[in-house]
């Protein structure tokens, strides 16, 4: 038994198979991505052991084919396994042990892309001045003491744990919060629609406010946006709620004994030891035409603790490499005084190029130990 | 031949290995954070808010802002009413010819004093060379809004701007108030907007602005004098007894008041009021427990302590509980009485020093039991 199931582990027919599935896969996940869009694609065809099917008005998910991770993990055991089991010490062999180690970096290098990069936005207005970035997709609640003159102190909450729905204890602070209501995603109105539940019981921007939970968006362009009546309890009077939604952009605020706090729902921040300035954002257009030459944002970039102060530009394909981070210029606002810097954390960046010069340099040995022998059999006829 | 077991040995550990780092890098995404960080200048928030084109609100998603401020208006004939969104109070659109439809915002902004940089940058927009601040403001007409006097200005562009065929035109109304600016704005082809400004006059006379709903109700200035005799601000009528000094309580409480004895001896007096039941007896009395290191009780435990008092027409529940203060170790006392009334339900609870809790006990429950609703 074990035998056999060595035998396929280590078998290149697996291997064939495996690739082939793996192309399959990356066919249908990539036309998948019309109907489901980019996230919920690559979430499903890509992030995923299996790729499930829903009949028509049931909630069953009936695992339809491997998905990503089953595939890339099978032929990572594969690949291990049979270097190990066929590799035998030797001269001739160094180039296949090039490859097959590049190719074991590259997916590695791959799942830990996915696993530990960080996707973040950097928007900033002409004069403006910003020392985090913040997420595309994720947010967070955030529940700010601006008592002090210069400095705030910021309490962030993960909406995962905000979700959770139970009390929340902290000791930078002196209440305990807790979600008595949590849409993952929401629509909030006006006025009294079908569907909205008024919200009920709360101090400040909520009061005559209603709300719906709506199911997740899986659209590229769109995102969900979460809304959650927070109650916050302590010490100092009774409990009191507050409506803390991604729809609401601008912080609601509380005192709580002789302090002053602010409450809001925001897209989770990334703080840095630096800040970004934003001289100038230049946009050229190919002449008589709309259509974008160029596009290039003068920041400035302050790192007090270091006393780094330059001017930095970030153009297409250009990029500002600093800190871990990669910062490229992604897009703008419509008037042109405002720019979109993508911002992405990707500690295994480097393992792509890595692995491809491993693989570059083996399949070049093994070139060189068949081309040689090959010439030297020519010129001595 | 490898022994077999080798072969699977590798193959599993790095599935192994693998499948750590998964579960390593989905912890974490739990946590809570905290940050201390500078204040934002007021100049980096102007900018922020000045942002437009790209939103916050992700393309299409109906998005409303309750702590945008909202106004009233008569809306001229020929206008569409759009959705309000973060960064609009209102928002219209005017039809025109060969599809073009001009846009009209109602934005409020924090007031920066730089208006030269906006008036720039409306310029900039109508492709208009930059000006100067004295010029800038001679650039501004008087134009009445909502019965008060704000500043109006033109711009027209001098080339085609829209699709490369069509001038441009914008008209933007500037009121401040207090610590508010409203900006009024019509853009789009240059005609269209001459033909509508004069309905875009007759609507910036018709605009009244609605008191925002405050974000931090005023409850910390009261002073000891206005408390005394209660009554105002929102607050009942009330005795405030000999020997107790209110002090600010923050948003989540009617009135804090604080009495000291001998030895540094300190208790507090907090009156509160939540809407209809409060959370109900028992959550309330076990969070009193809490406070005093007391374990939870199930509630009928709790009901079975409590004492009923009938005065001025209301009945209070009165709860005493003993224990330990937690911040100075000390043995404390803590006597609270819910009094429900129509639609809600009033808080009063003394805590602090055992011995002067015990003093103002008397005081305490006088005070709970006369005060006119």
């Amino acid at each position: 038994m074990l035998d056999r199931l060595i035998k396929i582990f280590t078998s290149l027919r697996l291997t064939i198979v495996l690739l082939s599935l793996g192309m399959i896969l990356v066919f249908w996940g990539t036309l998948a991505q019309v109907t489901l869009g980019l996230y919920k694609a690559q979430n499903d065809f890509f992030r995923s052991f299996f790729v499930f099917w829903s009949p028509e008005g049931s909630d069953w998910q009936i695992p339809i084919f491997p998905g990503g991770y089953l595939i890339g993990g099978l032929l990572l055991i594969n690949l291990l396994a049979a270097h190990t089991r066929y590799y035998r010490p030797s001269k001739k062999k160094i180039g296949i042990v090039f490859i097959h180690f590049g190719v074991v970096l590259l997916l590695v290098g791959q799942l830990l892309t996915d696993f530990l990069s960080v996707e973040s936005t950097l928007h900033l207005r002409e004069g403006e001045t910003k020392n985090y970035s913040e997420a595309s997709r994720s947010f967070e609640l955030a529940v700010v003491d601006v008592t002090d003159r210069d400095l705030e102190k910021q309490v962030a909450i993960s909406h995962r744990r905000l979700s959770k729905q139970d009390e929340i204890k902290h000791p930078e602070l002196p209440f305990t919060l807790k979600a008595t209501t949590f849409f993952a995603n929401s629509e909030l109105k006006q006025r009294e629609e079908p569907g909205f539940q008024p919200v009920k019981g709360v101090k400040g921007i909520g009061e005559g406010v209603w709300m719906r939970e709506l199911p997740h968006e899986t659209m590229m362009d769109r995102r969900d946006v979460p809304t959650a009546v927070v109650e916050i309890s302590g010490p100092e009077g009774s409990p009191q709620s507050y409506l803390a939604s991604a729809h609401i952009a601008r912080p609601q605020s509380f005192q709580y004994g002789d302090r002053t706090y602010e409450i809001s729902m925001r897209p989770v921040r990334y703080y840095k030891p630096f800040s970004m300035h934003l001289l100038e954002f230049t946009h050229d257009r190919y002449p008589g035409t709309q259509i974008p030459k160029n596009f290039s944002s003068r920041v400035i970039l302050n790192r007090p603790e270091t006393g780094e102060k330059r001017e930095v530009l970030i153009y297409m394909n250009n990029p500002l490499r600093y800190w871990g981070e990669t910062y490229y210029q992604s897009s703008f606002d419509t008037d042109d005084q405002g720019s979109y810097l993508q911002v992405v954390r990707n500690p295994s960046w480097l393992t792509p190029y890595f692995s491809c010069v491993l693989v570059s340099i083996g399949l070049t040995i093994q070139f060189l130990m068949h081309l040689v022998p090959f010439l030297k059999r020519r010129l001595a006829t | 031949m490898e022994p077999p077991w080798r072969c699977l040995s590798t193959g599993l550990a790095a599935a192994v290995a693998l499948s750590s780092l998964v579960m390593l890098s989905g912890c974490g995404r739990d946590e809570i954070k905290v940050y201390k960080v500078a204040k934002e200048s007021p100049d980096a928030m102007a900018a922020a808010h000045a942002a437009h084109g790209r939103g916050q609100m992700p393309p299409g998603h109906p998005d409303i802002s309750a702590a945008t401020p909202k106004i009233q208006y008569a809306l001229p004939s020929g206008w569409e009413e759009r959705p309000a969104s973060a960064m609009r109070s209102a928002s219209f659109s005017i039809p025109g010819k060969d599809g073009q439809a001009a846009d009209v915002s109602v934005i409020p902004l924090p007031t920066t004093g730089q208006e030269v940089e906006l008036v720039n940058m409306w310029r900039a927009q109508m492709q208009l060379p930059s000006v100067g601040e004295s010029e800038a403001a001679n650039l501004a007409q008087a134009a009445t809004i909502g019965g008060e006097t704000g500043r109006l200005f033109e711009m027209a562009s001098e080339g085609p701007i829209l699709d490369d065929k069509l001038h441009g035109r914008m008209l933007v109304a500037v009121l401040t108030r207090g610590a508010t600016s409203w900006f009024f704005k019509m853009a789009g082809e240059d005609s269209q907007v001459t033909e509508q400004k004069p309905a875009f006059v007759e609507f910036l006379k018709s605009v009244s602005f609605e008191a925002p709903t405050p974000a931090t109700p005023a409850t910390t200035a009261s002073s000891a004098t206005a408390a005394a005799t209660g009554g105002s601000d929102g607050k009942p009528a009330w005795t405030v007894p000999e020997g107790w000094q209110e002090i600010p309580g923050g948003q989540f409480l009617v009135a804090k008041f604080v009495v000291t004895g001998e030895g540094n001896a300190r208790a507090e007096i907090n009156v509160s009021m939540s809407s209809g039941d409060g959370g109900g007896l028992v959550p309330n009395v076990n969070r009193w427990r809490a406070q005093l290191g007391l374990s939870q009780v199930p509630g009928a435990e709790i009901s079975s302590s409590v004492k009923k008092v009938q005065a001025g027409g209301n009945e209070l529940s009165y709860v005493e509980l003993s224990g330990t203060d937690l911040n100075t170790g000390r043995p404390a006392l803590v006597l609270g009485a819910m009094v429900p009334r129509p639609g809600q339900t009033w808080f009063y609870k003394i805590a602090g020093d055992r011995q002067l809790v015990e003093a103002e006990r008397a005081k305490f429950t006088t005070f709970a039991e006369t005060v006119r609703y």
